[in-house]
C-alpha cells in the first residue's frame, strides 16, 4: 500500500498545511495600486484569512490564500485598493 | 484509603468504581477530567479523595459538562499526557461529538463508561443503550464482567490505547449498579508492579510551543480517505494487540481474561450463550445448572466488542448447534439486540448456518437472573433440535 503522508492521522505542520488551494473558489480578486497605498496596514488587520503581505512601502496580497471578500477594499482609506473580476 | 497502593499486592473489597478509582491512580494520570453522572460519580469521588491525600498528583479540571471534559483531553493528550475521564449514558451522548474527534486525531484517552439505560423514561439504572450508541465513534471497546476485570482492564486499556501501532482511545464498559456498586475482592498489585508493566506515555511527534502543530485541519478528500483506511487498520490491528498485551499481563498479574472473548464450558458444547458484561456471571452458573441436567451447553462472553473478535467468536461457535444470544439493549431499526446483529455479520460468510436466538432482557435494571437464562438454554436447545423457534424474545414480557 502507498501511502502519501507518514501520519497516523490529520496532523499536519503549518507551514506544511496549505494542500488545498482555498482561491479556487474567488471570483473577484483585490488589485492594490502601489502609488495610492499610505501603507496604513489597515486593510491587513481586517483581512480574515492573514493574507495581506507588508511589500515595505506598499501593501500586497497573497493570492494563494485571498478568498475574494472584498474586505481589504472597503476598509482602505485611500480607496487604493479594487476589486476585480477574475478571468 | 490510600494504604493499599502504596504496599505490595494487597487485598481489598472494592465496588466497581473503587477498584477503576484505584486502577486510574495507579496509571499515573497526568490530567483526569471528568463531569459527575449517576451511577459514575464514585470514581470521581474516589480519584479527588486520592488527589487530596496526595496519592494521585494529576491535574484534576473542572468542567462545566462531559463535552468539554473529552476537549480538555483532547489538549491534554496532544501534548503527551497520560488522560481519563468516566461517563454514561446522557454523559456520553452529550460527549460523543468530541470522542469521535478524539478517536480519529488518534489520542490515546482512556475512559471508563458505567453502562445505563439512556432516558426516555429516566432510568438512572444499568442497561447497555448507551454504549451501543458508541458502536461507531472509532473507539475499541472492552466489556468487563467482575470488579478485578474492571481493575485489570483499567490497566490494559492504557496499555493498548497507548500503544505506537494502535493510538486509539478505549473505553472500559461495566453495568452500572451491578458492577459499578457490587462490592468484590480486588487484588490490588504495587505501584512497582504496575509502572513495569505500563511505562510513562510517549507521544510523537510531541507537541511544544516551539514547533507548532495543527490537529484535525481541512484536508483533501484523499488524505482524509487515507487517514480513515489507516485508522481501520489500526483498529483492526488492536484484536491481536490485545491477546498479547493480556499475555503480558497474565505473566506479571497472574490474572487473564482470554483476551477478545472468555470462554466458558465451551470446548464440546452443541448450544452457545452469547452475553455481555456482568450477566455473563450469571450465565456461568446457569450453564453449570444446565450441564448437570445433561445439556451440553457454553458460554462465550464478548469482552472486546469492538473492534468485534470476529475470527475468535467464529472459532468459537465452530461446533454449536444454536446460539441463544442475551442482549441488555435493543437495535431500533432491526427489532432485535445489537450483540445479535453482530453475531450476524460475524458468522456471514464462515459457513455457519444454524439458529441465532435473542433473548432480550435486563433492561432499565431489571434483573437478568438464572431462570431467565436458563428458560433462554431451553429454548435455545429446542431450535437446535430443528423446532421452528422465534427469533426475538422479550423475556421479562413475553
Amino acid at each position: 500500500m502507498q501511502f502519501k503522508t507518514k501520519l497516523d492521522a490529520a496532523w499536519a505542520y503549518p507551514t506544511k498545511l496549505f494542500v488545498v488551494n482555498v482561491s479556487e473558489w474567488r471570483y473577484m480578486k483585490p488589485v492594490v495600486k502601489r502609488a495610492k497605498c499610505c501603507h496604513c496596514e489597515i486593510c491587513s488587520l481586517y483581512c480574515p484569512t492573514g493574507c495581506i503581505e507588508d511589500m515595505g512601502n506598499y501593501f500586497g496580497v497573497d493570492l494563494d490564500h485571498c478568498k475574494g471578500c472584498g474586505l481589504c477594499a472597503k476598509t482602505c482609506p485611500v480607496h487604493a485598493i479594487k476589486m476585480v473580476m477574475e478571468v | 484509603m490510600n494504604d493499599g497502593l502504596k504496599s505490595p499486592s494487597k487485598i481489598k473489597v472494592l465496588d466497581g468504581n473503587r477498584a477503576a478509582a484505584h486502577a486510574v491512580t495507579l496509571c499515573k494520570p497526568d490530567v483526569v477530567c471528568a463531569y459527575p453522572i449517576t451511577p459514575q460519580t464514585d470514581i470521581l469521588e474516589t480519584l479527588y479523595t486520592f488527589h487530596a491525600e496526595g496519592v494521585l498528583k494529576a491535574e484534576m479540571v473542572e468542567v462545566e459538562s462531559e463535552h468539554s471534559a473529552m476537549g480538555v483531553l483532547r489538549g491534554a493528550a496532544l501534548a503527551g499526557g497520560r488522560t481519563f475521564t468516566a461517563t454514561n449514558s446522557q454523559g456520553l451522548a452529550l460527549m460523543y461529538e468530541n470522542c469521535i474527534y478524539n478517536a480519529t486525531v488518534r489520542l490515546p484517552v482512556v475512559m471508563v463508561n458505567v453502562c445505563r439505560e439512556m432516558a426516555a423514561p429516566h432510568a438512572v439504572t444499568a442497561g447497555e443503550q448507551d454504549i451501543m450508541m458508541f458502536k461507531e465513534a472509532g473507539w475499541i471497546q472492552i466489556h468487563a464482567r467482575s470488579c478485578q476485570e474492571i481493575f485489570d482492564s483499567v490497566i490494559i486499556a492504557y496499555k493498548l490505547a497507548e500503544d505506537p501501532e494502535i493510538r486509539i482511545p478505549v473505553v472500559v464498559c461495566y453495568d452500572g449498579y451491578f458492577l459499578s456498586h457490587q462490592w468484590e475482592p480486588v487484588e490490588i498489585p504495587s505501584q512497582e508492579k504496575v509502572d513495569q508493566f505500563l511505562p510513562p506515555m510517549k507521544m510523537s511527534p510531541s507537541v511544544d510551543p516551539e514547533t507548532a502543530l495543527t490537529f484535525g485541519p481541512f484536508l483533501p478528500p484523499d488524505l482524509g480517505t487515507e487517514y480513515r483506511y489507516k485508522q481501520c487498520i489500526a483498529t483492526e490491528m488492536a484484536k491481536t494487540k490485545l491477546e498479547e498485551i493480556e499475555k503480558d499481563f497474565q505473566e506479571l498479574f497472574g490474572r487473564g481474561y482470554g483476551g477478545q472473548i472468555e470462554e466458558y464450558r465451551t470446548e464440546d458444547a452443541d448450544i452457545i450463550l452469547m452475553a455481555l458484561g456482568s450477566c455473563a456471571g450469571t450465565a456461568m452458573v446457569a450453564v453449570d445448572k444446565k450441564r448437570e441436567e445433561g445439556i451440553k451447553v457454553g458460554l462465550v462472553r464478548v469482552r472486546m466488542f469492538r473492534p468485534f473478535p470476529r475470527e475468535r467468536v467464529v472459532e468459537a461457535l465452530k461446533n454449536g448447534k444454536a446460539v441463544g444470544v442475551i442482549d441488555r439493549n435493543v437495535c431500533f431499526g432491526w427489532n432485535c439486540g445489537n450483540l445479535l446483529m453482530e453475531l450476524k455479520a460475524a458468522l456471514y460468510g464462515s459457513g455457519k448456518n444454524v439458529p441465532l436466538l435473542n433473548f432480550i432482557c435486563g433492561l432499565c435494571g431489571s434483573d437478568i437472573t438464572i431462570e431467565q437464562i436458563e428458560k433462554a438454554i431451553d429454548m435455545t436447545a429446542t431450535a437446535a433440535k430443528g423446532t421452528p423457534y422465534k427469533e426475538v424474545t422479550w423475556l421479562d414480557i413475553e
